[in-house]
């Protein structure tokens, strides 16, 4: 099957989250904390590379996680719908990221609900390559995955447009960092993603058809959600999940140099 | 990115109101509302 069949495919989806949730099932736990106590197991599913997602590296890179009493443990899974399927099969505890996708498998009959806000406005642009000069040129366009907040946002802006879903032919790319670097290489025209890839993108002569920060949209962009089962058996581990995230993101917003140290670092900047 | 992690039911209900549509006829709970996609046991840890 040729590659953009083979991503289109419904099926590919459903074999990867299992592929997944298998390898998440073989990792070793880590170790206990070093006071002698024993911290609670949790592992975090994230849905991108982004700014967005920095409170997550400074939990983990700052020891946060574990000063609240957590053996945390964070993997980045490539979109909304991945995370969606692992946190089903119970092979990870909590999700982060667009609220669609934890409405999306409420909707669809799942038991899934979300318990904290950390964004409330989806900022993502659409940048291409210089030769594209609007949204209805686009032919081929890179987006996390089929059902990510990505593809979501491109059939809401064709929608606006009045351009046809089947206009494009999408790629996936699990990531804004990835999705970055196809544009980059050419093997999309067009890509979505958001700071600070859209930043670097413009400066280096793309161009931004949809700029995120001047067309900032009212949507659960960063949300922490989880199964009604997880939330209902140890209610006490999220609580300690959402106050470790609170101390991360208030250092976000108060100490600048460690917090783009850890982005430097993750983003390989 | 905000200071606290409050649950923000407008905004919410924006993505709720697009997943509906994305679905249409395919979606098994089209009557869900706001209060039944979150958790409210966690409204005074998020502030």
């Amino acid at each position: 099957m040729e590659l953009p069949r083979l991503l289109r495919s419904a099926r590919l989806p459903n074999l990867t989250a299992w592929l997944v949730a298998l390898t998440l099932l073989l990792m070793p736990g880590k170790l206990a904390a070093a006071d002698g106590s024993a911290p609670e197991r949790m592992r975090i599913l994230y849905a991108s590379t982004a700014t967005s997602f920095a409170p997550i590296w400074i939990t983990s890179d700052l020891g946060i996680y574990r000063k609240h009493g957590l053996d945390a443990e964070a993997v980045l899974l490539g979109g909304g719908p991945l995370i969606g399927s692992v946190l089903l099969s119970n092979s990870a505890d909590v999700g982060v990221g667009v609220g669609e996708t934890p409405i999306r498998v409420a909707l669809q009959g799942g038991d899934m609900k979300i318990f904290a806000l950390q964004k409330h406005a989806r900022i993502l642009s659409i940048v291409s390559k210089a030769s594209v000069q609007d949204l209805g040129q686009i032919k081929v366009l890179g987006i996390q995955s089929l059902g990510s907040s990505t593809h979501n946002f491109w059939l809401w802006y064709a929608r606006q447009r009045k351009l046809s879903e089947s206009q494009v032919q999408f790629v996936h790319t699990n990531s804004s960092a990835k999705n970055y670097l196809a544009l980059k290489s050419g093997r999309v025209g067009a890509a979505i993603f958001g700071p600070p890839f859209d930043v670097q993108a413009q400066q280096e002569g793309f161009r931004l058809l949809v700029e995120g920060m001047k067309n900032p949209q009212p949507f659960p962009a960063t949300c922490y959600f989880a199964t009604v089962g997880f939330l209902n058996k140890r209610p006490e581990a999220a609580r300690r999940f959402v106050e470790s995230m609170k101390e991360a993101v208030q250092l976000f917003h108060e100490d600048k140099t460690a917090t783009l140290k850890v982005i430097e670092r993750r983003l390989r900047l | 990115m905000r200071r606290d992690l409050s649950l923000q039911y407008d905004v919410i209900d924006n993505a709720l109101a697009e997943t509906k549509r994305l679905l249409g006829a395919g979606a098994k709970r089209p009557d869900y509302t706001v209060g039944d996609v979150i958790d409210k046991s966690f409204v005074t840890v998020v502030r």
